[in-house]
């Protein structure tokens, strides 16, 4: 589950892929190495065997590859959500903003980091990745793996440096889905964006 | 036959020279701080290299970002793994949850087992069901989810929350993702269990050059090193061979210059080999006694040249400037050489008398080379030294004039003020780590180490037992003893007190408290939409727990040591606060602060220092005396042994030199040194009066001395705190001895003897 976020973001903001040998792939890479600023609305749901009933969550989210700051925000039903900037990491819980420092805090934000600054050739050595039209698969070269069993990334046809859809499934069945809109590729975001 | 009936002592000397070269090559040089200890605090300071991470090797990674750090540390980790050097680590289960909960059984002390009553209660469950849908809807889900079916009512808060209290009110550990680290994360420590023994210098070299090559493979901005005992091993010995090295190198320097300048004939040559005949005997012996030789008793060896070679140049210039009869004049020069081998022989006895290890191998070392030596320079010498030509004779002749009776009282009034605003401005360095010999790189190396561990401010409480078993059941007894309890006894608990705590966890999960549990949680669950199922993988791992323990803590920190004397301990970090030293009762339980330690450290050496001090004093005293039977001249003869020592402890205060421990082992040196030089200057008087005082020249006081200050003076240039300390007072001390006995000491004679 760890590497679902910042798997997604990595593949949402398209930070720095490397040339991928298929050459669509090359061509979503080089066009999503473009997003310098994002900012988007999203929709969660996670489908737990925990639960009777999958929940939903909403949010928002925003990013500044050069300041390496990212925002990701839940509205409802809960407000909270995390910020890094560069090297640190915060939790948000309603308007406080409190350091992350916990091990596994730590552990999240450094593979978080770890998946931001990954290039595509990485990214190869770890997954299995096949496409078709603009839906690409990321499948663990490790068999057995316990956290990912496969993700699958849904591109905007018409632009794909857009991020529509991402979907992340567990070896357990579970599942979460990402569902983004309104997305704008390169605004002008206000720092307090990101306070 | 001729030649060995004329030569035969020689060969003989020889021969035991090249013995005591091969037993030499064949034994260990040994650095152990211990031995520089004195004994009333060895515990102590054993206990202290004992804590935990003493044991351990601690790799560092600097990097310039965190996930470079990272991906190094790791690879590093590997790479040591597969090189055979550390044992490699249990990976950290992927279901850290399941295994603490698993230890929870074997640690249910009767506090624990009221926190849990707590938890369990009906609004507790609520709150913390609550707690866990609301994390369902944020980022932390992603720790939290398997977590919730595995631990429903979080339990393993109770372990966590303990773990989290290791070294608390010291200084918090930054552990991510298995290595230490500091703030920003790009140094990582990574503690291991190194394979060898910290000791073994062979594998510290290995070490030293599997990180070169490591190094070597790093892009610029990244660096690897390693500290601990292993580096700690690598650094005395390197730094002492290092050193040993260049004073023998300009040990010899010098003494050649002396040669030149007083010397320059060829049999003179042979004043120089008795120290070299003498030195490897004496200390392959001293390593036989001892079962070992430390670094620091090698390196006194020059020391021991400047004292030995004094034998051959007094007989040397005794036979190449008297007119009497060569036999004559050996057997007259014999007695004044008794009384120096009795006065510098009476302080290494003094120093027999120190607990402190090394001392006693130095004056093992010591009175058996000058022993030798004094046997040499009388018995198998004299033949070699030729008698020179009386043209010779006039040319070699050489006279200082020494002060007037005024101007010595005044230098001796100006040299005793000196000495005492000296003494009182004195700075003593009661630093443990001037005692270790350790390069300047090593010591930036430590100082970036430190930032990752425990400040100095803490303390250590060692809990002791014959067994472990027997430690552990100490350290629950000492933590009952403190409000807050020992972290340690509450996660690493003794076999009958785990045995203890499973009968509890069994009666406390009666088969009716299960049934109303899972009630109340299957009405939570409901209540938020949560699967009842899902809770199953607890109730099954319940049902079961009872009969065992299958987590221990030891697999993430191991507080138990094995100590030298075959006790164990459980290392307890704690604050530095009198209710943690309350519980110390210096037999089973130590308490020990860093801060503590040097008092008692400097407590004690100066204790011994005054001890060895008085008793050289009271040993030559009384030697004198019988030599001399003459209150007036014993009393003169410590006239340069205290303004010697005035002139020194004046100049390092003025030159606010730290003081280790250690230079006060060169007091009763002085003490020795300074009277064979006022003997001289009195058997010289004397023997004015009998026409013999072509046989105490000035030219052999002062090639004497100055042989002592080449042979002790070098080690000035050594690195090792502790022979630089040797190295300064003798250049000073003996300096300063040497002008008295010249200048101010002949002055006194005249006016008083």
């Amino acid at each position: 589950m760890k590497y679902y976020l910042s798997l997604l973001l990595c593949l949402t903001f398209g930070l720095s892929w490397a040339q991928p040998k298929d050459a669509a792939l090359q061509d979503y890479a080089k066009q999503i190495s473009t997003v310098q600023t994002l900012q988007s609305d999203f929709t969660e749901e996670k489908h737990l065997s925990l639960l009777n009933q999958p929940i939903q969550s909403q949010g928002t989210l925003a990013f500044n590859k050069a300041l390496q700051k990212l925002r990701w925000q839940y509205q409802k039903p809960f407000e909270n959500g995390f910020l890094i900037e560069k090297d640190n990491a915060y939790r948000l819980q309603g308007p406080v903003k409190t350091p992350i420092a916990s091990a596994m805090g730590r552990m999240f934000i450094g593979e978080m980091l770890v998946w931001l600054t990954l290039d595509f050739d990485s990214l190869q050595k770890n997954y299995q990745i096949t496409h078709e039209g603009t839906q690409i698969t990321f499948v663990p070269m490790i068999k057995e793996h316990k956290v990912v069993k496969k993700i699958t990334v849904w591109l905007d046809e018409k632009d794909p440096r857009i991020v529509t859809q991402v979907e992340m499934e567990e070896p357990s069945g579970d599942f979460v889905l990402w569902k983004f809109n309104n997305t704008q590729i390169n605004p002008s975001l206000p720092a307090e964006v990101f306070q | 036959m001729n030649f060995l009936r004329r030569h035969g002592k020689l060969l003989a000397c020889v021969c035991l020279m090249l013995l005591g070269i091969l037993g030499l090559c064949r034994g260990t040089l040994e650095e152990n701080i211990l031995a520089l200890v004195p004994n009333k605090i060895k515990q102590q300071v054993a206990l202290f290299e004992h804590s935990a991470l003493s044991q351990k090797l601690i790799v560092i990674t600097l990097a310039s970002s965190k996930e470079q750090a990272q991906e190094t540390a790791r690879a590093l980790q590997n790479a040591l793994a597969n090189a055979g050097f550390i044992v490699p680590k249990k990976p950290l289960a992927e279901d850290v949850v399941s295994d603490v909960l698993s230890a929870l059984p074997g640690l249910f002390s009767p506090k624990i087992e009221q926190e849990t009553e707590q938890k369990i209660s009906p609004q507790a469950v609520a709150d913390q069901f609550a707690k866990y849908y609301e994390e369902l809807f944020s980022f932390q889900s992603i720790f939290t989810t398997q977590k919730m079916t595995q631990d429903p009512f979080n339990l393993t808060e109770l372990l966590f929350k303990r773990w989290g209290t290791i070294g608390q009110g010291v200084q918090a550990l930054n552990y991510t993702d298995g290595f230490l680290s500091n703030n920003r994360g790009t140094i990582l420590a990574g503690l291991y269990d190194a394979k060898s023994a910290v000791s073994d210098i062979k594998a510290a070299q290995r070490l030293q050059q599997f990180f070169t090559e490591f190094q070597s493979s790093l892009p610029q901005r990244v660096r690897t090193f390693f500290v601990g005992g292993l580096r700690y091993t690598l650094e005395n010995v390197t730094l002492i061979k290092r050193d040993l090295t260049t004073v023998t190198l300009a040990g010899l320097i010098c003494l050649a210059a002396v040669f030149v300048c007083f010397f320059r004939t060829r049999r003179a040559l042979l004043v120089y080999l008795l120290p070299l005949l003498v030195l490897p005997p004496a200390a392959w012996i001293t390593q036989l006694i001892f079962g070992h030789i430390s670094g620091i008793t090698l390196g006194f060896g020059s020391v021991v040249v400047g004292l030995s070679v004094d034998y051959a140049i007094y007989i040397y210039f005794a036979l190449q400037q008297t007119k009497i009869e060569a036999g004559a004049a050996v057997s007259k020069i014999t007695g004044h050489l008794w009384c120096n081998f009795l006065t510098s022989g009476l302080c290494f006895v003094a120093l027999l008398f120190s607990s402190i290890e090394v001392f006693k191998q130095i004056a093992v070392f010591a009175l058996l080379a000058l022993g030798l030596a004094f046997f040499i320079a009388v018995h198998i010498l004299p033949p070699y030294f030729k008698m020179p030509t009386s043209a010779e004779l006039k040319t070699a002749r050489m006279e200082i004039k020494p002060l007037p009776f005024k101007g010595a009282v005044w230098a001796s009034i100006l040299l005793l003020v000196f000495g005492i605003w000296g003494i009182q401005h004195l700075a003593l360095s009661s630093n443990l780590d001037d005692l270790n010999s350790t390069s300047p790189a090593f010591a930036k190396d430590k100082q970036i180490a430190e930032e990752l561990f425990p400040s100095a401010q803490g303390a250590l409480l060692f809990a002791l037992g014959k067994t472990q078993e027997e430690a552990l059941a100490h350290n629950e007894q000492l933590s009952s003893q403190v409000p807050a309890g020992l972290p340690i006894s509450a996660l690493f608990a003794s076999a009958h007190t785990q045995a203890q705590n499973l009968k509890r966890w069994a009666a406390f999960w009666t088969p009716q408290r299960q049934h109303e549990m899972q009630v109340l949680l299957e009405t939570q669950a409901q209540e938020k939409g949560f699967n009842p199922q899902a809770f199953t993988p607890f109730w099954t791992w319940l049902q079961a727990s009872s009969a065992n323990s299958n987590f221990d803590f030891s697999a993430w920190y191991n507080p138990m040591v094995k100590i030298s004397n075959g006790l164990y301990g459980v290392v307890n970090i704690v604050p530095n606060e009198p209710i943690y030293a309350r519980l110390s009762d210096g037999v089973r339980a130590v308490f020990i602060s860093a801060s503590a330690l040097q008092t008692s450290l400097v407590q004690s050496v100066k204790k011994e220092a005054t001890w060895v001090v008085c008793l050289a004093l009271l040993l030559n005293g009384a030697a004198v005396w019988f030599l001399f039977r003459n209150v007036k001249e014993t009393l003169l003869c410590f006239v340069p042994v205290v303004l010697g020592s005035c002139f020194l402890f004046g100049c390092l205060a003025l030159c606010k030199v730290q003081v280790n421990l250690f230079g006060l082992i060169f007091l009763p040196l002085l003490i020795g040194l300074g009277l064979d030089y006022a003997i001289f200057q009195l058997l010289k008087y004397r023997s004015q009066q009998e026409e013999l005082t072509q046989l105490y020249p000035t030219r052999a006081l002062l090639a004497a001395g100055l042989s002592t200050l080449a042979g002790f003076g070098v080690l000035i240039l050594a690195k090792h705190a502790v022979l630089f300390m040797m190295g300064i007072c003798a250049l000073v001390g003996i300096g300063g001895t040497v002008l008295v006995s010249l200048f101010i000491l002949p002055a006194l004679w005249k006016r008083y003897v």
